[in-house]
Protein backbone atom coordinates (compact mmCIF):
# COMPACT_ATOMS: atom_id res chain seq x y z
CA UNK A 1 0.00 0.00 0.00
CA UNK A 2 1.39 3.35 -0.98
CA UNK A 3 1.59 6.21 1.55
CA UNK A 4 1.68 9.69 0.16
CA UNK A 5 1.91 12.96 2.05
CA UNK A 6 -0.69 15.42 1.12
CA UNK A 7 0.60 18.90 0.21
CA UNK A 8 -1.02 20.31 3.34
CA UNK A 9 0.64 17.72 5.64
CA UNK A 10 4.01 18.37 4.02
CA UNK A 11 3.65 22.13 4.52
CA UNK A 12 2.72 21.64 8.20
CA UNK A 13 5.74 19.33 8.76
CA UNK A 14 8.12 21.76 7.08
CA UNK A 15 6.80 24.56 9.22
CA UNK A 16 7.29 22.48 12.39
CA UNK A 17 10.88 21.59 11.43
CA UNK A 18 11.61 25.20 10.63
CA UNK A 19 10.17 26.40 13.96
CA UNK A 20 12.06 23.70 15.85
CA UNK A 21 15.45 24.76 14.33
CA UNK A 22 14.81 28.39 15.21
CA UNK A 23 14.00 27.49 18.78
CA UNK A 24 17.13 25.37 19.21
CA UNK A 25 19.38 28.13 17.93
CA UNK A 26 17.71 30.71 20.11
CA UNK A 27 18.16 28.59 23.23
CA UNK A 28 21.86 27.87 22.70
CA UNK A 29 23.73 30.45 24.79
CA UNK A 30 26.87 29.87 22.70
CA UNK A 31 25.12 31.41 19.73
CA UNK A 32 23.85 34.51 21.49
CA UNK A 33 25.37 37.94 21.31
CA UNK A 34 25.69 39.88 24.57
CA UNK A 35 22.64 41.90 23.48
CA UNK A 36 20.62 38.75 22.97
CA UNK A 37 20.93 38.62 19.19
CA UNK A 38 22.27 35.73 17.18
CA UNK A 39 25.77 35.09 15.94
CA UNK A 40 24.53 34.15 12.53
CA UNK A 41 27.72 32.43 11.38
CA UNK A 42 29.23 31.20 14.65
CA UNK A 43 29.17 27.44 15.04
CA UNK A 44 28.45 26.11 18.50
CA UNK A 45 31.49 24.85 20.38
CA UNK A 46 31.83 21.82 22.57
CA UNK A 47 34.82 20.84 24.68
CA UNK A 48 33.49 17.28 25.01
CA UNK A 49 35.87 15.60 22.53
CA UNK A 50 38.88 17.11 24.30
CA UNK A 51 38.01 15.38 27.57
CA UNK A 52 38.54 11.92 26.16
CA UNK A 53 42.00 12.84 24.87
CA UNK A 54 44.63 12.86 27.60
CA UNK A 55 47.60 13.89 25.47
CA UNK A 56 49.52 16.85 26.87
CA UNK A 57 48.88 19.69 24.45
CA UNK A 58 48.20 23.33 23.85
CA UNK A 59 46.09 23.96 20.79
CA UNK A 60 45.06 27.47 19.75
CA UNK A 61 44.23 29.01 16.38
CA UNK A 62 47.84 30.25 16.18
CA UNK A 63 49.98 27.57 17.77
CA UNK A 64 49.82 23.82 18.39
CA UNK A 65 52.17 22.09 20.81
CA UNK A 66 51.72 18.34 21.26
CA UNK A 67 53.89 16.50 23.76
CA UNK A 68 53.77 13.34 21.65
CA UNK A 69 55.53 15.11 18.78
CA UNK A 70 58.71 15.24 20.86
CA UNK A 71 60.90 18.16 21.81
CA UNK A 72 58.08 19.89 23.69
CA UNK A 73 58.76 20.46 27.37
CA UNK A 74 55.60 20.42 29.51
CA UNK A 75 55.95 21.49 33.10
CA UNK A 76 54.01 22.68 36.10
CA UNK A 77 55.32 25.07 38.75
CA UNK A 78 53.84 26.30 41.99
CA UNK A 79 54.74 29.96 42.39
CA UNK A 80 53.34 32.44 44.91
CA UNK A 81 50.01 30.71 45.37
CA UNK A 82 49.53 30.09 41.67
CA UNK A 83 49.97 27.10 39.44
CA UNK A 84 51.88 27.87 36.28
CA UNK A 85 51.73 25.50 33.31
CA UNK A 86 54.40 25.91 30.67
CA UNK A 87 54.84 24.32 27.26
CA UNK A 88 58.04 25.07 25.34
CA UNK A 89 59.03 23.88 21.90
CA UNK A 90 62.77 23.44 22.39
CA UNK A 91 63.41 23.50 18.66
CA UNK A 92 61.65 26.78 17.86
CA UNK A 93 61.55 28.47 21.26
CA UNK A 94 57.76 28.92 21.05
CA UNK A 95 56.48 29.10 24.59
CA UNK A 96 53.04 29.05 26.17
CA UNK A 97 52.54 29.97 29.80
CA UNK A 98 49.20 29.65 31.58
CA UNK A 99 48.74 30.64 35.18
CA UNK A 100 45.82 30.22 37.60
CA UNK A 101 45.32 30.19 41.37
CA UNK A 102 46.67 27.06 43.04
CA UNK A 103 44.04 24.59 44.17
CA UNK A 104 41.63 25.39 41.35
CA UNK A 105 38.61 23.15 41.03
CA UNK A 106 36.37 22.28 38.11
CA UNK A 107 34.63 25.36 36.78
CA UNK A 108 35.52 28.93 35.83
CA UNK A 109 39.05 30.05 36.69
CA UNK A 110 39.46 33.26 38.65
CA UNK A 111 42.09 35.59 37.17
CA UNK A 112 43.54 33.27 34.54
CA UNK A 113 46.61 34.51 32.68
CA UNK A 114 48.02 33.39 29.36
CA UNK A 115 51.23 34.44 27.61
CA UNK A 116 52.39 33.17 24.25
CA UNK A 117 55.99 33.82 23.24
CA UNK A 118 56.32 36.34 26.03
CA UNK A 119 53.25 38.35 25.07
CA UNK A 120 50.26 38.46 27.39
CA UNK A 121 47.05 37.33 25.68
CA UNK A 122 43.77 38.95 26.72
CA UNK A 123 41.23 36.37 27.87
CA UNK A 124 37.45 36.34 28.12
CA UNK A 125 37.41 33.28 30.32
CA UNK A 126 39.13 30.07 31.22
CA UNK A 127 37.31 27.03 32.52
CA UNK A 128 38.70 23.92 34.13
CA UNK A 129 36.60 21.30 32.40
CA UNK A 130 38.22 18.34 34.08
CA UNK A 131 40.75 18.10 36.88
CA UNK A 132 42.14 15.07 38.64
CA UNK A 133 45.38 13.92 40.13
CA UNK A 134 46.72 12.92 36.73
CA UNK A 135 46.06 16.17 34.96
CA UNK A 136 43.96 19.15 34.03
CA UNK A 137 41.85 20.01 30.98
CA UNK A 138 41.28 23.73 30.44
CA UNK A 139 39.11 25.56 27.91
CA UNK A 140 40.45 29.04 27.22
CA UNK A 141 38.33 31.66 25.45
CA UNK A 142 39.68 34.89 23.96
CA UNK A 143 37.60 38.01 23.32
CA UNK A 144 37.33 37.15 19.62
CA UNK A 145 35.40 34.00 20.64
CA UNK A 146 38.26 31.66 19.77
CA UNK A 147 38.87 28.65 21.97
CA UNK A 148 42.22 27.21 22.99
CA UNK A 149 42.77 23.92 24.71
CA UNK A 150 45.38 23.27 27.38
CA UNK A 151 45.81 19.73 28.67
CA UNK A 152 48.63 18.91 31.05
CA UNK A 153 48.53 15.33 32.22
CA UNK A 154 50.82 12.67 33.58
CA UNK A 155 53.15 14.97 35.49
CA UNK B 1 35.38 37.50 34.19
CA UNK B 2 37.80 40.03 35.57
CA UNK B 3 39.91 41.70 32.92
CA UNK B 4 43.63 41.16 33.04
CA UNK B 5 44.97 43.92 35.24
CA UNK B 6 48.19 45.65 34.43
CA UNK B 7 49.74 44.30 37.63
CA UNK B 8 48.81 40.71 36.89
CA UNK B 9 49.99 41.07 33.31
CA UNK B 10 53.24 42.44 34.61
CA UNK B 11 53.51 39.52 37.02
CA UNK B 12 53.00 37.04 34.19
CA UNK B 13 55.59 38.73 32.04
CA UNK B 14 57.90 38.71 35.01
CA UNK B 15 57.36 34.98 35.32
CA UNK B 16 58.20 34.50 31.66
CA UNK B 17 61.30 36.60 32.02
CA UNK B 18 62.43 35.36 35.41
CA UNK B 19 64.33 32.47 33.93
CA UNK B 20 65.84 34.57 31.18
CA UNK B 21 68.13 36.44 33.51
CA UNK B 22 70.99 34.02 33.46
CA UNK B 23 74.71 34.36 33.05
CA UNK B 24 74.71 33.85 29.29
CA UNK B 25 71.34 34.28 27.68
CA UNK B 26 72.52 33.27 24.23
CA UNK B 27 74.16 30.04 25.37
CA UNK B 28 71.11 29.19 27.47
CA UNK B 29 68.47 29.62 24.79
CA UNK B 30 70.04 29.55 21.33
CA UNK B 31 71.75 26.12 21.17
CA UNK B 32 69.83 23.57 19.15
CA UNK B 33 68.00 26.17 17.09
CA UNK B 34 68.57 27.27 13.53
CA UNK B 35 67.41 29.79 10.94
CA UNK B 36 64.24 31.68 11.79
CA UNK B 37 63.87 29.93 15.16
CA UNK B 38 67.41 30.97 16.11
CA UNK B 39 66.78 34.55 15.03
CA UNK B 40 63.45 34.66 16.90
CA UNK B 41 65.14 33.29 20.01
CA UNK B 42 67.71 36.09 19.93
CA UNK B 43 64.96 38.62 19.25
CA UNK B 44 63.04 37.46 22.28
CA UNK B 45 65.81 36.93 24.81
CA UNK B 46 68.31 39.66 23.89
CA UNK B 47 66.05 42.71 24.07
CA UNK B 48 66.90 45.80 26.11
CA UNK B 49 65.16 45.97 29.44
CA UNK B 50 65.19 49.75 29.53
CA UNK B 51 65.76 52.32 26.81
CA UNK B 52 67.43 55.66 27.21
CA UNK B 53 65.26 58.70 26.75
CA UNK B 54 65.70 60.02 23.20
CA UNK B 55 66.85 63.39 24.50
CA UNK B 56 69.65 61.68 26.45
CA UNK B 57 71.05 59.27 23.86
CA UNK B 58 73.69 61.72 22.65
CA UNK B 59 75.12 62.18 26.14
CA UNK B 60 74.94 58.44 26.79
CA UNK B 61 76.90 57.67 23.63
CA UNK B 62 79.45 60.34 24.40
CA UNK B 63 79.86 59.08 27.94
CA UNK B 64 80.07 55.43 26.81
CA UNK B 65 82.73 56.20 24.22
CA UNK B 66 84.66 58.13 26.85
CA UNK B 67 84.46 55.21 29.26
CA UNK B 68 85.63 52.78 26.57
CA UNK B 69 88.76 54.84 26.09
CA UNK B 70 88.35 57.10 23.05
CA UNK B 71 85.74 59.55 21.78
CA UNK B 72 85.73 58.93 18.05
CA UNK B 73 83.46 59.34 15.06
CA UNK B 74 81.77 55.96 14.77
CA UNK B 75 81.65 56.17 10.95
CA UNK B 76 84.97 57.75 9.98
CA UNK B 77 86.97 56.51 12.95
CA UNK B 78 88.53 59.98 13.30
CA UNK B 79 88.63 61.82 16.56
CA UNK B 80 85.49 63.94 16.67
CA UNK B 81 86.25 67.42 15.40
CA UNK B 82 86.15 70.37 17.71
CA UNK B 83 83.70 70.10 20.52
CA UNK B 84 82.45 66.51 20.72
CA UNK B 85 79.37 67.82 22.48
CA UNK B 86 78.16 69.20 19.17
CA UNK B 87 78.44 65.81 17.45
CA UNK B 88 75.36 64.21 15.93
CA UNK B 89 73.56 60.91 16.51
CA UNK B 90 72.51 58.75 13.58
CA UNK B 91 70.95 55.31 13.52
CA UNK B 92 72.84 52.49 11.83
CA UNK B 93 69.33 51.52 10.82
CA UNK B 94 67.59 54.92 10.70
CA UNK B 95 64.30 55.01 12.53
CA UNK B 96 62.45 56.28 9.45
CA UNK B 97 63.11 52.92 7.78
CA UNK B 98 60.77 51.51 10.44
CA UNK B 99 58.03 54.08 9.79
CA UNK B 100 55.37 51.41 9.33
CA UNK B 101 56.00 49.99 12.79
CA UNK B 102 55.68 52.88 15.27
CA UNK B 103 56.68 50.70 18.23
CA UNK B 104 59.94 49.62 16.58
CA UNK B 105 60.51 53.09 15.15
CA UNK B 106 60.42 54.60 18.62
CA UNK B 107 62.58 51.88 20.16
CA UNK B 108 65.30 51.77 17.51
CA UNK B 109 65.84 55.52 17.87
CA UNK B 110 66.67 54.96 21.55
CA UNK B 111 68.55 51.67 21.36
CA UNK B 112 72.22 52.45 21.97
CA UNK B 113 73.36 49.32 20.12
CA UNK B 114 71.89 50.79 16.93
CA UNK B 115 73.16 54.33 17.32
CA UNK B 116 76.32 56.04 16.10
CA UNK B 117 77.95 59.24 17.26
CA UNK B 118 79.35 61.10 14.28
CA UNK B 119 80.44 64.43 12.91
CA UNK B 120 77.38 66.60 12.11
CA UNK B 121 78.61 67.04 8.53
CA UNK B 122 78.81 63.30 7.99
CA UNK B 123 75.38 62.87 9.56
CA UNK B 124 74.02 65.50 7.18
CA UNK B 125 75.66 63.87 4.18
CA UNK B 126 74.45 60.49 5.21
CA UNK B 127 70.84 61.40 6.02
CA UNK B 128 69.39 57.91 5.97
CA UNK B 129 71.55 56.29 3.30
CA UNK B 130 72.51 52.66 3.87
CA UNK B 131 76.04 51.60 4.69
CA UNK B 132 77.82 49.93 1.79
CA UNK B 133 80.76 50.35 -0.59
CA UNK B 134 80.89 53.64 -2.41
CA UNK B 135 83.56 52.67 -4.90
CA UNK B 136 85.71 55.55 -3.71
CA UNK B 137 87.74 53.27 -1.50
CA UNK B 138 87.67 52.78 2.18
CA UNK B 139 88.04 55.57 4.63
CA UNK B 140 86.26 58.28 2.70
CA UNK B 141 83.11 58.45 4.69
CA UNK B 142 80.29 60.68 3.73
CA UNK B 143 81.36 60.87 0.10
CA UNK B 144 78.50 58.73 -1.02
CA UNK B 145 76.32 60.85 -3.19
CA UNK B 146 75.85 59.39 -6.64
CA UNK B 147 78.08 56.44 -5.90
CA UNK B 148 76.39 53.12 -5.79
CA UNK B 149 76.15 49.67 -4.36
CA UNK B 150 73.47 47.66 -6.11
CA UNK B 151 72.76 50.91 -7.99
CA UNK B 152 71.70 52.91 -4.95
CA UNK B 153 73.36 55.71 -3.05
CA UNK B 154 75.19 54.70 0.06
CA UNK B 155 77.82 55.69 2.60
CA UNK B 156 81.01 53.77 3.32
CA UNK B 157 82.54 53.69 6.80
CA UNK B 158 86.26 53.35 7.47
CA UNK B 159 87.53 49.77 7.15
CA UNK B 160 88.32 49.47 10.86
CA UNK B 161 84.66 50.13 11.76
CA UNK B 162 82.92 48.13 9.04
CA UNK B 163 82.62 45.06 11.26
CA UNK B 164 81.19 47.16 14.11
CA UNK B 165 78.55 48.58 11.78
CA UNK B 166 77.74 45.17 10.26
CA UNK B 167 77.12 43.76 13.74
CA UNK B 168 74.81 46.70 14.56
CA UNK B 169 72.88 45.97 11.37
CA UNK B 170 72.63 42.27 12.32
CA UNK B 171 71.33 43.41 15.70
CA UNK B 172 68.69 45.70 14.19
CA UNK B 173 67.63 43.07 11.65
CA UNK B 174 67.18 40.60 14.48
CA UNK B 175 65.45 42.72 17.11
CA UNK B 176 63.48 45.07 14.88
CA UNK B 177 62.47 43.16 11.74
CA UNK B 178 59.92 45.52 10.20
CA UNK B 179 57.02 43.89 8.39
CA UNK B 180 57.16 46.58 5.73
CA UNK B 181 60.41 48.50 5.43
CA UNK B 182 60.37 52.13 4.37
CA UNK B 183 62.82 54.40 2.53
CA UNK B 184 66.26 53.00 1.76
CA UNK B 185 65.48 50.19 4.15
CA UNK B 186 63.49 48.53 1.37
CA UNK B 187 66.72 48.06 -0.56
CA UNK B 188 68.66 46.55 2.32
CA UNK B 189 65.97 44.46 3.98
CA UNK B 190 63.15 42.27 2.77
CA UNK B 191 59.80 42.03 4.53
CA UNK B 192 60.42 38.60 6.00
CA UNK B 193 61.05 37.41 9.55
CA UNK B 194 64.14 35.60 8.24
CA UNK B 195 66.62 36.18 6.74
CA UNK B 196 65.34 39.81 6.67
CA UNK B 197 68.62 41.00 5.14
CA UNK B 198 68.57 40.78 1.35
CA UNK B 199 71.16 38.28 0.19
CA UNK B 200 73.59 40.68 -1.50
CA UNK B 201 73.52 43.00 1.53
CA UNK B 202 73.86 40.04 3.90
CA UNK B 203 76.91 38.90 1.93
CA UNK B 204 78.43 42.37 2.09
CA UNK B 205 77.91 42.75 5.83
CA UNK B 206 79.19 39.22 6.50
CA UNK B 207 82.34 40.18 4.62
CA UNK B 208 82.70 43.27 6.81
CA UNK B 209 82.00 41.16 9.90
CA UNK B 210 84.73 38.66 9.00
CA UNK B 211 87.32 41.19 7.89
CA UNK B 212 86.88 43.41 10.94
CA UNK B 213 86.41 41.05 13.92
CA UNK B 214 85.20 42.18 17.32
CA UNK B 215 87.88 44.30 18.99
CA UNK B 216 88.48 44.85 22.66
CA UNK B 217 87.20 48.43 22.43
CA UNK B 218 83.99 47.20 20.77
CA UNK B 219 83.55 44.69 23.60
CA UNK B 220 84.06 47.44 26.18
CA UNK B 221 81.52 49.66 24.47
CA UNK B 222 79.04 46.78 24.31
CA UNK B 223 79.53 46.12 28.02
CA UNK B 224 78.86 49.79 28.78
CA UNK B 225 75.66 49.74 26.71
CA UNK B 226 74.67 46.55 28.46
CA UNK B 227 74.99 48.30 31.81
CA UNK B 228 72.86 51.19 30.57
CA UNK B 229 70.04 49.32 28.84
CA UNK B 230 70.29 45.74 30.10
CA UNK B 231 71.30 43.87 26.97
CA UNK B 232 74.33 43.14 24.85
CA UNK B 233 74.50 42.90 21.10
CA UNK B 234 74.60 39.10 20.73
CA UNK B 235 76.67 39.45 17.54
CA UNK B 236 79.39 41.18 19.58
CA UNK B 237 79.33 38.73 22.49
CA UNK B 238 78.84 35.68 20.20
CA UNK B 239 80.18 36.70 16.78
CA UNK B 240 79.78 33.18 15.37
CA UNK B 241 75.99 33.61 15.50
CA UNK B 242 76.14 35.68 12.31
CA UNK B 243 77.57 32.71 10.40
CA UNK B 244 74.57 30.60 11.50
CA UNK B 245 72.08 33.22 10.33
CA UNK B 246 73.60 34.80 7.22
CA UNK B 247 76.97 33.16 6.65
CA UNK B 248 78.53 29.84 5.76
CA UNK B 249 76.56 27.95 8.43
CA UNK B 250 73.16 29.49 7.63
CA UNK B 251 70.40 26.98 8.36
CA UNK B 252 72.59 24.80 10.59
CA UNK B 253 71.82 24.21 14.23
CA UNK B 254 73.71 26.60 16.46
CA UNK B 255 76.05 24.97 18.94
CA UNK B 256 78.27 27.39 20.87
CA UNK B 257 81.96 26.66 20.71
CA UNK B 258 81.79 24.77 17.42
CA UNK B 259 83.18 27.77 15.53
CA UNK B 260 85.85 30.26 16.60
CA UNK B 261 84.33 33.50 17.88
CA UNK B 262 86.14 35.51 15.25
CA UNK B 263 87.39 34.41 11.85
CA UNK B 264 91.11 33.72 11.89
CA UNK B 265 91.15 32.84 15.56
CA UNK B 266 92.29 29.39 16.63
CA UNK B 267 89.31 27.02 16.78
CA UNK B 268 88.37 26.23 20.36
CA UNK B 269 89.98 23.18 21.90
CA UNK B 270 87.56 20.37 22.66
CA UNK B 271 85.81 21.36 25.87
CA UNK B 272 85.32 19.12 28.83
CA UNK B 273 81.75 17.91 29.43
CA UNK B 274 81.32 20.54 32.14
CA UNK B 275 82.61 23.34 29.91
CA UNK B 276 80.35 22.21 27.08
CA UNK B 277 77.18 22.19 29.19
CA UNK B 278 74.48 22.68 26.58
CA UNK B 279 70.80 23.03 27.40
CA UNK B 280 68.34 20.24 26.64
CA UNK B 281 67.11 20.11 23.08
CA UNK B 282 64.76 18.04 20.97
CA UNK B 283 67.16 15.96 18.89
CA UNK B 284 70.54 14.41 19.67
CA UNK B 285 73.05 12.40 17.69
CA UNK B 286 75.51 9.90 19.09
CA UNK B 287 78.29 12.29 18.14
CA UNK B 288 76.90 14.69 20.77
CA UNK B 289 78.18 12.23 23.41
CA UNK B 290 76.24 13.69 26.34
CA UNK B 291 72.80 14.90 27.27
CA UNK B 292 73.12 17.65 29.84
CA UNK B 293 70.19 17.57 32.25
CA UNK B 294 69.95 21.30 32.26
CA UNK B 295 67.63 23.89 30.75
CA UNK B 296 66.95 27.55 31.49
CA UNK B 297 63.28 26.53 31.85
CA UNK B 298 64.00 24.04 34.64
CA UNK B 299 65.19 24.67 38.23
CA UNK B 300 68.82 23.71 38.87
CA UNK B 301 67.98 21.47 41.84
CA UNK B 302 65.75 19.07 39.89
CA UNK B 303 66.01 15.31 40.22
CA UNK B 304 65.76 13.37 36.98
CA UNK B 305 64.66 10.13 35.46
CA UNK B 306 65.33 8.88 31.96
CA UNK B 307 62.82 6.31 30.72
CA UNK B 308 61.75 5.85 34.34
CA UNK B 309 65.26 5.20 35.66
CA UNK B 310 66.69 7.62 38.22
CA UNK B 311 69.75 9.58 37.14
CA UNK B 312 72.15 10.74 39.82
CA UNK B 313 74.59 12.71 37.65
CA UNK B 314 73.91 15.86 35.64
CA UNK B 315 74.85 14.22 32.35
CA UNK B 316 73.67 11.13 30.50
CA UNK B 317 76.07 9.32 28.19
CA UNK B 318 74.23 9.03 24.88
CA UNK B 319 76.04 5.75 24.21
CA UNK B 320 73.92 4.20 26.97
CA UNK B 321 70.69 5.01 25.11
CA UNK B 322 69.35 3.39 21.97
CA UNK B 323 68.32 5.29 18.87
CA UNK B 324 64.74 6.52 19.03
CA UNK B 325 62.57 8.36 21.51
CA UNK B 326 63.29 8.64 25.22
CA UNK B 327 61.36 10.31 28.00
CA UNK B 328 63.05 12.66 30.47
CA UNK B 329 61.23 13.68 33.62
CA UNK B 330 62.23 16.01 36.42
CA UNK B 331 60.86 16.98 39.79
CA UNK B 332 61.55 19.49 42.53
CA UNK B 333 59.52 20.32 45.62
CA UNK B 334 57.49 22.86 43.64
CA UNK B 335 57.69 21.80 40.02
CA UNK B 336 57.66 18.86 37.67
CA UNK B 337 57.91 18.32 33.96
CA UNK B 338 58.59 15.96 31.13
CA UNK B 339 60.10 15.93 27.66
CA UNK B 340 60.48 13.48 24.80
CA UNK B 341 63.84 13.60 23.03
CA UNK B 342 64.91 11.83 19.85
CA UNK B 343 68.30 10.17 19.46
CA UNK B 344 69.52 9.69 15.92
CA UNK B 345 72.48 7.60 14.75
Amino acid sequence: MKHRLSPITAAVLLCLVSCSRDKTMYDDPDTLNPDGGHHSSMPSYTFEPELSDDRCRFVSPDIELYYDNGGILFCRDQEDGRTVYRAVDLQTGSEVLFSMPAGAIKGPVISPELAIDGKVVALSSATVERIEKSGVWIDILTPDNKHSVLVVSGL
Amino acid sequence: MKPLTSSSAAALLLATQALMLSADTVDDYAPGRSGEALKNTLARHCRPTTLTDESAVHDCLLDALGRSGKVYDMISGLRLRGDAVSSAVTGTVPSDWERVSPEYQAAIARDLHNLLLTDPVIALDRQSLPFAITGLGAGIPGAATGISFNDIDCIEPVDSLKGDIARKIFYAATLYPCELWSGWGRNVFENTPYPTLRSSWGDLYMKWHRNDPVSESEKRLDATFSTLQGNSNPFVTHPALAEYLWGDNAGEIYLPGSLPDNPGETPPTEPTPQEQRLPLRAVYRHSDRYIYLYSPYIPENATWTVDGNAVTTDTVDIATLSDGTHELRYRTTSSSGKLLILIKP
